[in-house]
């Protein structure tokens, strides 16, 4: 099985009489987390459940809603049979608050409600193809090893030393899974990469085919050709059309989010002092000028998503790492009226997001991916001015967006995103073929 | 952008200088008696040029000179409007000691624990911090003698700070050549610019709103200052806010000040080293100071580690346009080196250690250092030879760290916080700053009581180590400009 990392979201509208007691419920089980036991899940890496408030886009009102968010790896179908076999119960609690949620109902249905409630997102992972289990055991690897070598004054070549690693790792019988193969499979890859590889199929078929049109004349081929670059000129039409609706909205945007006050900001504050790795959500409705920004929003996301996973065979775009980003995402939600991003990042708070916006090209892709949400200061031709010009503003708009998350499970909180890089090159690397200039690099790991 | 010319002649002189030239300093700790007093006090300093401008060299002969900065609490008893304070920055308000400000930055392990500052916690009074700084002993003590009578009347002195006088070989405690990298302000007017060298800097000449409030910052943008209502500044003494059209500016030409009496342990330190220390060196002492090199990426004569691996080279002690873009797997100097947390330079480990990126990002946490020693050195050289050959006494050494800032969150706090707290910088996982670290041991939540040296075939690891230094007490302050002084001191 697959260990592809992707995100489970599932949104539901609450009954507007029971917000309250959700929340208290995840707060409770927040509290004492053997009554949702995440932990004993062997696909869950981190799971955010928290209530979305009733909210507004111009006149139209937001329903309060449950999200659901796991970052989970493998085949959806496995995640959600094992948390529903886990904690189906807590779930089922969770759950009853929800309009159209029968809590009677059996595992098998519970799953299918969950699937049949799952939301698209466009998710970020820099931990993929991991599981739980792996960033637990490279972690122990990593351990044992070091332990071994503070015992011992190591001396000699690096490829001495390391076949010293080697062989200690070897001895050791609860280590004995690190010598199993480890790299993604043909089946994992394909897994992760099937929509790059769509893309790229359809832009390579379309230029195979325009070249072959000058030396073949087949209507067939003519109508394809024909059809592709149409759909190609309709595209590039509606990007055109959609950029124009913003940017003319841009000029005529007048809320912009205020500084917001000491307790807010005590409050938010308060909720990211985990030393290591720490969650956000926001949730909020988009700017309210601009008709097609909610399309412009959606295929823009959806862009994005794709150039996260990067495109095999293509250098420039072969996948982003974003170094203090254990796993993100980005959620469309109410017909785009509504947007909600959630992290799990190392690092805290107001440093975290001030991160993105210290250099030009960082803001640029802040007002890409953020300059949407109501609040968010003025941009220029989607890319300029808003957080390049006033980070103050970018910050307060996050601040005014800022939810409470209810109920949080992030298992790795003494390792970074760094780390669980890290441990995996060195188990990557622990058995692999190396020349002394490797195994140099590679020891240095440790 | 062109760069605003810095209005030199508001701004107090410790923005641009250290007063290298008046070597001897007392910090008085000051809480306000009597308001009238107290505000004549102040007005008398403004009036009569006490408080030196940056504009005013040392070099013109300055004998002895004050600079004054005032926490929230002394601005509210001075009778400041709320409206007024609101717009000071929150972590200015709610002050060094504020219970999950304690646990962020580390002086605290739990929001429950309380404070055992020898001063400066929420329960004491604090208001002013008067720093008097004069060319000698003599000096010094003759103008406190006349300041504590100036003083009586309006204030009671909690504390008196006294500090080393700082020597030409300007070391700390610990046996380091210290204040070597330093940010440079843009907009200095060049008769202003007290240092030529100091324009060898890797990072370039910053943005003066880093710094100086009322000017902007490195991302184009105005810091959060703080503004009077034109209404409250019936004496026309402020200047129109550039930032918030219709206010007038407090914050112009002032900045933020972090205080930190951080006691250090020199013996403990020294003995750590010489016990532990696995370095190349020929003989323990060698070993010990090789040690301590690592430990903060410079050799004690300040000669940085990148430039100087092997062995000190007293010829490069101020050399500060290095970079760590050669030495990534941390050979020379360890990603844990304390001025490798500092300032990472080149090698931030964002955007795939862009070293253009890197700069940008470090640029916009850079602090300008005004620290002084107290208490005596523990040998007059300093030399670390001689320093192990001393026995523990029972004397109290440290540093005044004292920074200036347009941002205490963005500046102090997020250097304190993700490059010298953290035990997962740059990769790393047990390791904390190994010298300025509030140390967490096995016992606590996110250890960060290690040392990784990198070294082939493998690293040398230094596990538990002690505090080598202790944070005694302290506060946030506002330095403001004169002319913001001269109305924070008017009656109301």
């Amino acid at each position: 099985m697959h260990r592809v990392n992707a995100g489970f979201t599932l949104l539901a509208p609450i009954h507007e009489d029971l917000v309250d007691a959700a929340k208290a419920l995840l707060r409770d089980l927040n509290a004492d987390q053997t009554r949702l036991p995440f932990a004993e899940s062997t696909t869950t890496h981190f799971a955010t459940i928290t209530v979305i408030p009733a909210q507004h886009y111009n006149d139209t009102p937001l329903p309060a809603t449950l999200l659901f968010a796991t970052s989970f790896c493998g085949p959806v179908r496995a995640h959600t049979s094992e948390v529903v076999r886990i904690m189906g119960a807590g779930l089922r609690q969770i759950f009853a608050h929800c309009e159209g949620f029968d809590a009677a109902c059996a595992d098998d249905e519970l799953e299918d409600w969950m699937l049949a409630h799952r939301h698209g997102d466009t998710f970020y992972s820099g931990m993929q193809h991991l599981s739980p289990l792996d960033v637990r055991r490279h972690h122990e690897l990593r351990a044992a090893i070091e332990a071994y070598l503070d015992e011992r004054e190591s001396s000699g070549s690096a490829s001495e030393v390391r076949r010293d690693i080697q062989e200690f790792v070897t001895s050791r019988s609860d280590l004995a899974w690190a010598r199993e193969p480890f790299a993604p499979t043909f089946g994992a890859w394909f897994a992760f990469n099937w929509r790059q590889l769509a893309i790229e199929a359809a832009v390579a078929m379309l230029l195979a085919c325009t070249v072959l049109r000058w030396f073949v004349a087949s209507p067939v081929l003519g109508v394809v050709v024909c059809a592709g670059w149409l759909a190609v000129l309709a595209f590039v039409l509606l990007v055109i059309v959609m950029v124009l609706n913003i940017r003319d909205a841009e000029d005529r945007q007048t809320y912009v989010s205020a500084r917001p006050s000491d307790a807010r900001a005590r409050e938010l504050a308060a909720t990211q002092l985990r030393p290591v790795i720490n969650e956000f959500t926001l949730a909020g409705p988009i700017k309210e000028e601009g008709l097609l920004r909610p399309l412009f929003l959606r295929i823009g996301l959806w862009v994005i998503g794709r150039v996260f996973d990067g495109f095999p065979g293509l250098p420039y775009i072969d996948g982003t790492r974003i170094p203090t980003v254990a796993t993100a995402r980005w959620i469309v939600a109410d017909g785009g009226r509504r947007v909600m991003f959630i992290s799990n990042y190392t690092n805290d708070g107001e440093p975290y997001v001030r991160d993105f916006i210290e250099t030009h090209a960082g803001a640029m892709r802040i007002n890409l991916s953020f300059g949407f949400g109501a609040g968010f200061p003025n941009t220029r031709w989607i890319l300029w001015r808003g957080a390049l010009e006033r980070p103050n503003e970018y910050l307060y708009s996050l601040a005014e967006n800022q939810l409470e998350t209810q109920f949080w499970y992030g298992p790795y909180r003494d390792i970074s995103i760094d780390n669980i890089v890290v441990n995996r090159r060195i188990r990557e690397g622990l058995f692999a073929e190396m020349t002394e200039d490797e195994a140099r690099a590679w020891l240095q790991l440790l | 952008m062109n760069d605003p010319i810095l209005d030199t002649h508001d701004i107090q002189g410790l923005v641009l200088r250290g007063f290298g030239k008046l070597p001897c300093a007392r910090f008085l700790v000051l809480e306000i008696t009597n308001l009238d007093h107290a505000r004549s006090y102040l007005r008398a300093a403004c009036e009569r040029d006490r408080v030196n401008r940056a504009n005013v060299s040392a070099d013109t002969g300055l004998q002895v000179t004050l600079q004054i900065a005032f926490t929230a609490r002394g601005l509210e008893e001075l009778g400041l409007p709320e409206s007024t304070m609101v717009t000071f920055s929150r972590e200015f308000r709610e002050g060094m000691d504020d219970e999950l400000r304690g646990v962020a930055l580390g002086d605290r392990r739990t929001r429950e624990e309380s404070c055992t500052w020898q001063w400066g916690s929420r329960a004491e009074p604090i208001h002013v911090l008067v720093m008097v700084y004069a060319a000698g002993e003599a000096v010094l003590e003759a103008q406190l003698e006349r300041e504590r009578a100036l003083l009586a009347a309006g204030f009671r002195i909690r504390h008196e700070k006294s500090t080393t006088p700082i020597a030409d070989d300007q070391k700390e405690h610990f046996g380091w050549r210290d204040g070597i990298s330093m940010p440079i302000i843009a907009g200095v007017p060049k008769r202003d610019q007290s240092n030529p060298r100091a324009q060898e800097s890797w990072t370039g000449a910053i943005a003066p709103g880093e710094f100086v409030l009322g000017y902007r910052n490195d991302y184009g943008a105005f810091t959060e200052s703080p503004t009077v209502d034109p209404d409250d500044d019936a004496g026309n003494l402020l200047p129109a806010a550039l930032e918030a059209p219709g206010k007038k500016s407090l914050g112009r030409n002032g900045t933020y000040l972090v205080f930190r009496e951080m006691t250090q342990h020199v013996h403990e330190m020294w003995d750590y080293l010489a016990a532990q220390s696995r370095e190349p060196g020929a003989d323990a002492a060698a070993r010990a100071i090789a040690l301590g090199a690592k430990m903060v990426g410079r050799w004690p004569s300040g000669a940085p580690l990148v430039e100087a691996p092997e062995a000190d080279n007293p010829k490069r002690a101020t050399a500060n346009t290095f970079t760590y873009g050669k030495d990534l797997d941390g050979l020379a100097c360890p990603h844990g080196a304390h001025i490798r947390r500092a300032n990472p330079r080149d090698v931030l480990a964002i955007d795939d250690r862009d070293a253009e990126a890197s700069r940008l990002m470090v640029r916009k946490h850079q602090m300008i250092r005004r620290g002084r020693p107290f208490g005596p050195r523990v040998v007059a050289s300093l030399d670390p030879r001689e320093i192990l050959a001393t026995r523990p006494d029972p004397e109290r050494r440290g540093l005044h760290f004292i920074c200036l800032v347009g941002s205490i969150a963005r500046q102090f706090e997020f250097m304190q916080r993700a490059w010298i707290n953290s035990a997962n910088f740059d990769s790393l996982f047990k390791d904390g700053d190994p010298i300025a670290a509030a140390r967490r041991t096995a016992s606590d939540a996110n250890q960060n009581d290690e040392f990784t040296c990198p070294a082939t075939p493998v690293r040398r690891k230094y596990k538990a180590m002690p505090a080598f230094t202790t944070l005694a007490g302290g506060g946030y302050f506002f330095l403001p400009g004169l002319r913001a002084l001269n109305f924070i001191a008017q009656d109301r």
